[in-house]
Formats: C-alpha cells, sequence, structure tokens
C-alpha cells in the first residue's frame, strides 16, 4: 500500500542567469516527503539546497528558469503557479517555513505577538480564507491560535510573550517562536532551512526533539535543510544527500547513515569525525555551477568513476525498500 | 619534570563595574572567573562551552587582546601577566590567534598575497625575497597552489581562507596557536581535510594548540586534554579519552549527552532543560546549580572548587565526586 | 571586468557620467573648438537682448554679448573652483576623520567637537564674512566653501572608521603588531573610501551650486567674468521679458550638478570590494 506523497519533486533542474554568466544549479533533484515524516537533505555548500527551498515556496529569484522538472503539491504542479498564485494559500499557509537564524529572522521593533499576528494576517487563520477582513472576532480568534501555538512549541508564559520584543528571548527560545510562526497556519508541509544551526548544543538538542514532536502530533510533513549530519541523523527518519545540484542518494536514516551506497555520501560520512579511520576530506572541489562536470557531477572526485560516469547522469535507481541510488555501481532491485 | 609550556593560575576578566564620567555603572560580568590551565608542549588543549562561556575570552586573554584583571600567565616559567597592553602582546609573541571567521580577519581590499607580504614585514622581515620564500613555503606546508597570491579573499573558498589565515600565523614561527573555532562553518569534507592539515603542521612545525569550540565530535579526534567551561570558569578537565568516557561534572554529562553524534538519541537523551543564565546574572555559588538535579544546599553556599575525580582529572563538582560515593549518573 | 559590467547597466549613472565628461571637454577645448573665448567679455552694444537665434543660440545679453560663448566659458571655472574645494576640503576632513575615529579620548573627542563648530557656520555668512576680509574676489569664495564643507567628510569618514575599527581584520592586524599610522592609512583608508568618493563626487555638484549662489549675491566672482551665477544675478533685471539670459546659465547649473549627482549615485554601488577580481 502506497501513501501519497504529500510533496513531490520530480527531475528538477533550475538555472539561473547572473553577472558571470548562467549558472547551472540544480541539476536533477528527486524527492518526496509523506504526512508525519521528517526528510533530511543533507549537502554540502553549493549543493542547491538553498535553491530547492525557494523553488518549493515560489521565490525562485528573477532570471532563474525552470527547465524542466515539477514539484507536485496537493494534485498540482506548484512549479506552474506565479508568486502571487503561491501567497495565496499556499506559502506560509500549506506549505510553511522556519528560516534559518533565530538572531536575524525577526524585526526588532516590533513586538513578538505582533508579528506573529501579521503572519496569520496574511497566511489566513486556519478555516479563514487569506486575507479575510481582520474584525474584532477574527483578531480574537487569532490571538488564540498564536497562544496554541506557543505552548505547542514549550514557550514559556505564552501571555506575557506576546507583548515582548525579539532581543528579550534567547536564542532558542527566538527559534521555538519562529517554529510556531510556520505552525499557525496549520500547513501541510514544514521547510525547515537549518534551524539549528546558529544554536548552542544543548538548545540545538531540545529544538530537535520538538521539531520531531510536532511533525508527529501535528501529522506534518517536515522537509529539514541542514549540512550537519549529526542534526539530521538525529531527527530524521529518511535522508536524502544531495551534491552538486544533484541527488544522489535518498534512504532511511538508520539504513542509509551506517551504511551509504554512494560514493560521495560515503566520502562525506567517512569525514565525520565520529568515523573511525583518518580523517582526509574528499579530494578536489566542487566546482562551480557556471561549468559543471558533464554527467555525473561527482566523477572527477570519485575513487570508481568510469568513462560512461562523465557522459551521462547515471540513473537514479532503486537498490532496496525506500532506497535510491544514483549510482552506475549501484546494484538495481 | 618539565615546565610546562604555559600555566596559567587564577585567570579573570571582569567587565563593567567601574565608574566612568557621566556614563552609568555598567553591571559587573565575569567573563572569565578565576582560570587555573596549564599547557604541555605539543599537546592540542580543547577549551569546549556554550555561547557565553568565556572561551573565546579566555582565549584573546591569553593572547594579549584583551588584558586581564586578575591572575597571572608563565610563558616557558617567564611571567608575561601584569604587562600594559602593548608590551604584554610584545612579551606573548610566541602565542598566535588565528581567528573564528578567516574571511573576516582578511582586509577585502588587500589581494592574500600582499597580506602575507605585510605580516613578515612588520614582522621586520625587511628583504623582499626573503618574505617571497617564506611566503613560497608556506602555502606549500598548508596546501595552497602558488598562485592563489593574486587573488582577494572574497574570491576564495572557506576552507581556503582558512589555509591563509593558518598561513599568515605561521610566517611569525609561533610555539602556541590558538585555534577559535577552526572548523565552524565549514562543510564536513572541508572540515576534515582542515584537521588533518593541522595535525600535519603540528608535528611540522613543533606547535602547541589551545583548540576552542562547540564541535564536540571534533574535540574528541583531535584534542589531548580538554577543559569544559561554564559561564566563565572551569567546570571540568581531563585527559579527552577519560573526559569522554565518564564525565564527572553534571554540565559536561548534558553537554555530551545533548551533542548530535550520528547515532540517534532523541529517545534517550535527556536535554538539559531551559537556557544558560545570562553572564549578567550568574547564580551564587555553583553557577550551574539551576539546571542541575544533584543540587544541595552547599551548591548554593560555595563556588565549588576544582576536585580531583576518578577519571584523572578534576572537577568542579563535589557532589558527583565526593569520595567513597561513587555515583553513576 | 565585473565592475564595468555591472556599471554600464546602470542608465542613470551612464548619463551622469557622459554629462560629467562632456563638460571636462568643453571646460578644456571649448575655446576655441567650439567658440570664440575673446568674446564673451566683448560687448557689443549693437546686439544687446538679441532673442535666441541661429547666430546667437542662447540669444545676446544686456551688453551685447553671446550668451552661448559666456555659458561655455563659464564650464571651466564652475569644475575648477568646485574640484579645488573638494580636494581641499578633503585633504582637511579625512585624516582628522580617520583619527578622531580612530582613537578614543582627548584627541578623537576634541576634533569632533570642532567639527561640530564649523557644520554650524553657515557657508554663505562665512562667504560675506570673509569676502570683508580678503576682498570680494574669487579667493575668498574658494576659502569659505573648503572651510565650510571639510566637516562633511570628516563626519562620515568618522562613523566609517568606528564601523571598520570593529571588523575583525582590524583586530587581526592590531594582534599581528601592526602600527596605529599603518592600519590607519593602509587597511582602514580603503574601507572607508566608499561613502567618501560617493559625497565627493555629489558634493561636486553641491560646490558649483553653491558657488553660483555665491556669485548670485556678488561674493566670488565678479563682471566681466562669465560665471554662472553672476550671469543669473546680471540677468535678473532683464526678467521675463529677456528670459534667455538667466535662463540657460541656469539650466548649464541644472545640468552639471544632475550629472554629478547620477554619476554619484551609480558610484555608490560599485564601491564594494568584492566585485574586485584578480583576473
Amino acid at each position: 500500500m502506497t501513501i501519497e506523497p504529500l510533496l513531490g519533486v520530480h527531475d528538477l533542474r533550475i538555472s539561473v542567469r547572473g553577472d558571470e554568466g548562467t549558472a547551472r544549479i540544480l541539476d536533477f533533484v528527486d524527492l518526496s516527503l509523506s504526512q508525519g515524516e521528517v526528510l533530511g537533505v543533507v549537502g554540502e555548500s553549493g549543493c542547491g539546497k538553498s535553491t530547492l527551498l525557494k523553488a518549493i515556496l515560489g521565490l525562485l529569484p528573477r532570471g532563474a528558469n525552470v527547465e524542466s522538472g515539477r514539484i507536485q503539491f496537493r494534485e498540482r504542479d506548484i512549479l506552474k503557479l506565479s508568486s502571487a498564485q503561491m501567497a495565496r494559500g499556499i506559502r506560509g499557509r500549506a506549505i510553511g517555513f522556519i528560516p534559518q537564524d533565530p538572531f536575524q529572522s525577526f524585526n526588532p521593533v516590533f513586538t513578538v505577538g505582533r508579528q506573529m499576528m501579521e503572519i496569520l494576517r496574511w497566511s489566513g487563520l486556519p478555516g479563514e480564507p487569506p486575507n479575510a477582513r481582520w474584525t474584532r472576532a477574527v483578531r480574537e480568534r487569532a490571538r488564540g491560535r498564536i497562544l496554541e501555538v506557543f505552548k505547542a512549541v514549550q514557550l514559556p508564559d505564552p501571555e506575557l510573550a506576546l507583548n515582548r520584543y525579539p532581543h528579550q528571548f534567547s536564542g532558542g527560545q527566538r527559534q521555538r517562536i519562529l517554529i510556531a510562526g510556520a505552525l499557525a497556519a496549520r500547513p501541510e508541509v514544514i521547510l525547515a532551512d537549518e534551524p539549528t544551526t546558529a544554536l548552542d548544543v544543548t538548545t540545538q538538542m531540545q529544538i530537535l526533539k520538538l521539531l520531531r514532536q510536532l511533525a508527529r502530533e501535528f501529522e506534518v510533513g517536515m522537509l529539514f535543510v541542514s549540512h550537519d549530519f549529526g542534526a539530521v541523523a538525529q531527527l530524521c527518519d529518511r535522508v536524502s544527500v544531495m551534491y552538486a545540484g544533484q541527488t544522489v542518494e535518498t534512504g532511511p536514516a538508520a539504513e542509509l547513515i551506517p551504511r551509504p551506497e554512494h560514493p560521495y555520501s560515503r566520502a562525506l560520512l567517512a569525514c565525520h569525525p565520529d568515523r573511525d579511520g583518518d580523517l582526509v576530506g574528499i579530494p578536489g572541489q566542487v566546482g562551480s555551477p557556471l561549468d559543471p562536470p558533464p554527467g555525473c557531477r561527482f566523477h572527477p572526485r570519485c575513487n570508481i568513476a568510469e568513462a560512461s560516469c562523465r557522459v551521462a547522469r547515471p540513473d537514479y535507481r532503486q537498490t532496496g525498500p525506500g532506497r535510491k541510488v544514483a549510482c552506475i555501481h549501484a546494484r538495481a532491485q | 619534570m618539565t615546565v610546562p609550556l604555559m600555566e596559567v593560575n587564577g585567570l579573570s576578566l571582569t567587565y563593567g563595574g567601574r565608574r566612568r564620567f557621566l556614563a552609568r555603572r555598567a553591571p559587573e560580568v565575569h567573563a572569565v572567573d578565576n582560570v587555573d590551565l596549564t599547557l604541555n608542549e605539543g599537546e592540542a588543549l580543547g577549551i569546549v562551552g556554550e555561547s557565553g562561556c568565556g572561551k573565546t575570552t579566555l582565549a584573546k586573554t591569553i593572547f594579549g587582546l584583551l588584558h586581564e584583571s586578575a591572575g597571572s600567565i608563565y610563558l616557558e616559567g617567564r611571567a608575561v601577566s601584569s604587562l600594559p597592553p602593548k608590551h604584554a602582546r610584545r612579551a606573548r609573541r610566541m602565542i598566535q590567534y588565528v581567528h573564528q571567521d578567516p574571511g573576516a580577519a582578511l582586509d577585502p581590499w588587500w589581494r592574500v598575497g600582499d597580506t602575507l607580504h605585510e605580516t613578515l614585514y612588520i614582522h621586520g622581515v625587511d628583504e623582499r625575497a626573503e618574505r617571497q620564500k617564506r611566503i613560497h613555503e608556506l602555502l606549500e606546508a598548508v596546501g595552497l597552489a602558488q598562485d592563489v597570491v593574486r587573488r582577494y579573499p572574497h574570491e576564495l573558498s572557506g576552507g581556503q581562507q582558512r589555509r591563509i589565515g593558518l598561513a599568515r600565523i605561521l610566517s611569525l614561527r609561533p610555539r602556541v596557536v590558538i585555534l577559535d573555532e577552526p572548523t565552524s562553518g565549514l562543510d564536513l569534507s572541508v572540515q576534515a581535510s582542515v584537521l588533518s592539515l593541522l595535525n600535519d603542521l603540528r608535528a611540522q612545525y613543533s606547535l602547541t594548540y589551545i583548540f576552542i569550540s562547540h564541535d564536540l565530535s571534533v574535540v574528541r579526534r583531535v584534542c589531548d586534554r580538554v577543559a569544559v567551561m561554564y559561564l566563565g570558569r572551569v567546570a571540568e578537565l581531563a585527559q579527552v579519552d577519560a573526559l569522554f568516557q565518564d564525565p564527572r561534572h553534571p554540565y559536561t554529562q548534558g553537554l555530551f549527552a545533548s551533542a548530535p553524534t550520528l547515532e540517534p538519541k532523541l529517545d534517550l537523551a535527556v536535554p538539559l532543560e531551559g537556557d544558560p543564565p545570562s553572564p549578567l546574572d550568574v547564580p551564587s555559588g555553583c553557577a550551574f546549580r539551576t539546571r542541575c538535579k544533584h543540587a544541595v544546599a552547599a551548591c548554593v553556599a560555595s563556588k565549588p572548587p576544582l576536585v580531583p575525580v576518578r577519571h584523572g582529572g578534576v572537577a568542579a563538582c563535589p557532589v558527583l565526586n565526593a569520595p567513597g560515593h561513587d555515583h553513576t549518573s | 571586468m565585473l565592475i564595468l559590467k555591472k556599471f554600464l547597466r546602470d542608465t542613470a549613472a551612464i548619463i551622469g557620467v557622459v554629462i560629467v565628461v562632456l563638460a571636462v571637454l568643453i571646460a578644456l577645448f571649448g575655446d576655441p573648438i567650439l567658440v570664440d573665448g575673446a568674446r564673451a567679455i566683448q560687448p557689443n552694444i549693437g546686439s544687446r537682448l538679441l532673442p535666441p537665434s541661429w547666430e546667437h543660440p542662447f540669444g545676446t545679453d544686456n551688453l551685447g554679448r553671446d550668451i552661448y560663448t559666456r555659458v561655455v566659458m563659464g564650464t571651466s571655472s564652475a569644475l575648477t573652483v568646485s574640484l579645488i574645494v573638494v580636494l581641499a576640503a578633503m585633504l582637511i576632513g579625512i585624516p582628522l576623520g580617520l583619527i578622531a575615529g580612530y582613537t578614543d579620548g582627548l584627541g578623537s573627542e576634541a576634533i569632533m567637537r570642532v567639527t561640530d563648530v564649523f557644520l554650524a557656520v553657515p557657508q554663505l555668512i562665512l562667504a560675506i564674512a570673509l569676502a570683508q576680509v580678503i576682498g570680494r574676489g574669487m579667493d575668498a569664495a574658494i576659502v569659505a566653501l573648503a572651510l565650510t564643507y571639510w566637516p562633511f567628510f570628516t563626519r562620515t569618514v568618522y562613523a566609517e572608521t568606528r564601523r571598520v575599527r570593529t571588523l575583525l581584520f582590524v583586530e587581526a592586524l592590531e594582534g599581528l603588531g601592526a602600527s596605529r599610522m599603518r592600519l590607519m592609512a593602509m587597511h582602514i583608508l580603503p574601507n572607508v573610501a566608499a561613502p567618501v568618493i560617493v559625497r565627493a563626487t555629489i558634493g561636486m555638484g553641491f560646490i558649483i551650486l553653491t558657488t553660483a549662489v555665491l556669485g548670485f549675491i556678488g561674493v566670488g566672482a565678479s563682471p566681466p567674468s562669465p560665471d554662472w551665477g553672476l550671469a543669473i544675478a546680471e540677468g535678473r533685471r532683464f526678467m521675463p521679458d529677456n528670459w534667455w539670459m538667466t535662463t540657460f546659465p541656469g539650466l548649464a547649473i541644472l545640468m552639471l550638478v544632475l550629472g554629478f549627482n547620477l554619476m554619484g549615485d551609480g558610484l555608490r554601488d560599485l564601491v564594494d570590494p568584492r566585485l574586485r577580481r584578480s583576473r
């Protein structure tokens, strides 16, 4: 029995025209997210994680060109919607977003309650159309909803918090508020952009635990973008590894992390200090999206590369239940 | 018994508290509070802790960028503390500091080659040919191509910027190198190569490291001894394996339990609740008592001293380490 | 080059540059290529107050002189004066701003208070006062303007220096033992140059305007100089019937000031070190 995924990204290819030429930022991205699960998207800088998030949110910059692929959400290809259409009911509402830096993501001159109200105002209270008439009754309900989500994220003293300014909260508390903001409009999908990177280790652990709890409790599908394999190992059910704009491997976290199959995933995990063996890094460099290597973009740095790797991107094949790998050496099932 | 390379006794740095003309009296912050450390030649001493724990302030004070409020520092047996700022740096010139954000430590209007030349020039290497030679060697040592000298900092990747930062301080032939978060912001693969480089350089140039980091996995791999700091004080100090296998301070235990390792532990770990108290409002007695489940009355009354513990190091928690009282927690 | 490419996409900036370059060319080569300079000051009573025509594109003034010639000839003095003033103001203002910004204590405070005093002095009044002392010529105008313009540079440089001082690379250099002079001149200065360059460019336009105002009130240029401000003053009496006497010099001022402003705005976007490339 297959559960229809909430969100599906299929064969996505995006390029961006800039001052220095056309950058082929995403060359093949393929992933799917189901209700109630947390999918980790891992990759190093230049892998295209931010562009992927922007594509899903309909926030691609001017000069971005979708060369192929689709993003399926609620039976539509949301890639085809304009930014304005996305703003009406999808972005911030059906698809929520938790930004990266709790220290920079707030307007310092407004109280936190006011900023939350604004969010609910344009994304719409659950049960109301977006940009509904802001009557007193609606405002009361919004306030109630905000308190509800503040409690859900375990923010201390939610009533008092409404009237406080961002700087009066710690980094961890601010991150909780950002999470609350993403939850307020009752989204089906939440995109989390490295939400724990700027936090201390102990706070990070609290937030990861919270995120997992919320994903289960509210039955949302969560996409957790990170470069930190440790955080991903703690939080995510499934993991998708990206390299230079290409999805190279996906699988359950409990299997992929101890036994990666793609040469890049292997090399990358071998670099983690928790793993035994010498720390050596991966020879070579990622290279520029302005002039990417042909075929499998990892081949110049891969120790088992063959001639065919240069010619065409390897098929993204199933190698086990829930496991897919884009490498000619992967044994297909 | 050899004299340790560096000895720090009772080092403190306090901000505020003084009356200033026309200004309101700023509250006192004990950024570094009575820290004792020794550094042995050739070792890598790790200093870990979360934000506000004072590790960077401690490092900058040892380096001489900040002036200590109390305490003493000895380098190879010579006293180098209680000196006016300019002399402090000169007396401690065998210590060099690699900043956390290596790109920001480079002037964006200068090519990196010129920056390297300048560093040597400031230190008295007048002859251009001599500087050229040293730079050539250093770039090789840090694994960069020679043509990198023409680049501007923003044209380099994070890893390359780090290597330039290392080349820069190595050109000064230091004995002690303070590395402030040398792997933060780096991709995992780049991190691995930087750590590998740091190991090679330590051997090649006979360096001693003070390694500041919040990444416990990295510290476990790279350091010989580790000090854990909390709100300006040393909570625990021990050999690395001993510390990680058997932490004897409740904070250290909580910290290690929270670290995101590759083994999932969300269901098992009881993370430390709440947020660390503000450095402006440090609890009396033991600074950690407000978050500690072993706290007793004595913890409120007085600051716990560092006592020797069963793993061979020291910890500032008499409760967990009372003699004959082997808490397994 | 990346910088050039970016600049070329800013239409307004290009217009600004074109205007300024044209003005410079006119100032340098206007006489003898475009006009015969001598005619600018030769009265020709027979042709007074003629409206614009083919022979006299901007008409003639009350002494019969061709206004087109006079406007062209006035360009060089406008540019020269503002260049001298801005350069002098920079030479005084920038070092003071650097020192005040980088050091703390009495010296820094003293410099900034002196700056405040000079900022409080209205330019025109100072110019008039100076005219009493040194005479009404251009010298008075130049000195007065320079003395009242340097504080703007000092303030800008002071604020930027305070900001740059906190940047990590300055701390790194201090840790390495770089001297204060070296830091200020070779490291902080290039990094504060951005707003200074922009202010200097826009300042040129501002000074041209102010010089014209001074000329209008009778300080600075004196007849028969073809100074634009003076020309406007002389033409006042003949408004509105002989509108061309004031209008064309006025338009010249407008165009040149606009040119400098547009150029300055365009530069603002360019002085970002991250646009520099090693190839």
